[in-house]
């Protein structure tokens, strides 16, 4: 049983793992796996506990309801199966500040937390706009494949590699 | 059989679960869940992320294409215009190599004790989703 308990597995055997998820969320669920609705519902639920049942009238929750769908249920699944696996290799840690953020940004929590948060809130409201994220449009939508995820797609990492670019080699 | 399965409300709140469990074990034992991983991908030092997106590409075309050619399944591509999948998705890449995690690999690093993903990635998600929803549909 020492592949559970390895640290890492080969990056092609974990991306056939994920094809494989998704085979079967198409047959058992016929929908394809995302992971950004969820963030959104919980947003709607969390605004609701402050504004009351108003929240539900906007024009955005009426499609996207503020409610544990199945979903839901995956992102925290996504968790619980990321907790289990750093238990069986050791790897969970309380950690703040990443490796390669402190190697050239310093290990201040302050800048990090602030710096996350603000590309946290950046990705939100991107990842609502383009209608999924690097799950729904990444690999669900470029694995049927429909021409707005591979827009999409791209979009992600050209933002990406830009941003990280700007961090770590111009600043 | 299969439809009264994917309408049964608590089985596909089930299927969240069993899908999301090994999903989220997957992308932690593939480092996916690792910051250090995902901004080694977007400086181009690291290629894990591509490298397992692209075999989920290649393994799930493969398998939802054998079961829509025995007409079990139907494609779900994604609406919307080439618009707001250009500057929704470029919004997205900004926020994404700013915080080094998205939003299937954040809930992966809050597994994992990442607390900049937790206290940072996750609460920034729900304000920038927040605010999405304010401006809709304008």
């Amino acid at each position: 049983m020492e592949w559970l308990t390895a640290s890492h597995w080969s990056p092609y055997i974990v991306g056939a793992g994920i094809g494989a998820l998704s085979r079967v969320t198409f047959l058992l669920s016929d929908k394809p796996i995302g992971c950004s609705t969820a963030f959104s519902r919980t947003s709607g639920m969390i605004e609701r506990l402050f504004r009351g049942r108003r929240v539900l009238d906007k024009e955005y929750y009426r499609q996207f309801v503020p409610e544990i769908d199945r979903e839901w249920m995956l992102v925290v699944g996504v968790v619980i199966g990321a907790f289990i696996s750093s238990q069986l290799s050791d790897d969970f840690a309380l950690r703040w500040v990443p490796e390669t953020w402190a190697a050239s940004m310093g290990t201040s929590v302050v800048v990090r937390w602030l710096v996350a948060l603000l590309g946290g809130t950046l990705m939100g409201l991107g990842a609502r706009w383009a209608g999924g994220c690097t799950s729904g449009h990444g690999i669900s939508g470029m694995l049927q494949p429909a021409a707005s995820s591979w827009l999409a797609a791209m979009g992600f990492f050209a933002g990406g590699i830009a941003m990280a670019m700007l961090i770590f080699r111009v600043l | 059989m299969l439809r009264a399965i994917r309408t049964h409300r608590r089985f596909q709140l089930l299927m969240g679960l069993l899908v999301g469990i090994p999903f989220g074990f997957l992308l932690q034992k593939g480092g996916a869940t690792r910051y250090d991983v995902i901004i080694g991908q977007l400086l181009f030092t690291d290629f894990t992320v591509v490298k397992i997106m692209l075999s989920a590409i290649v393994v799930g075309t493969l398998g939802v294409h054998a079961l829509r050619s025995r007409g079990l399944v139907q494609l779900h591509p994604k609406p919307g215009s080439v618009g707001a999948s250009a500057i929704g998705s470029l919004i997205f890449g900004l926020g994404f190599g700013t915080l080094g995690y998205c939003p299937g690999t954040v809930a992966g690093a809050v597994g994992q004790g990442s607390l900049d993903a937790l206290f940072g990635g996750v609460v920034g998600i729900f304000i920038g989703a927040g605010l999405f929803a304010h401006l809709y549909p304008r």
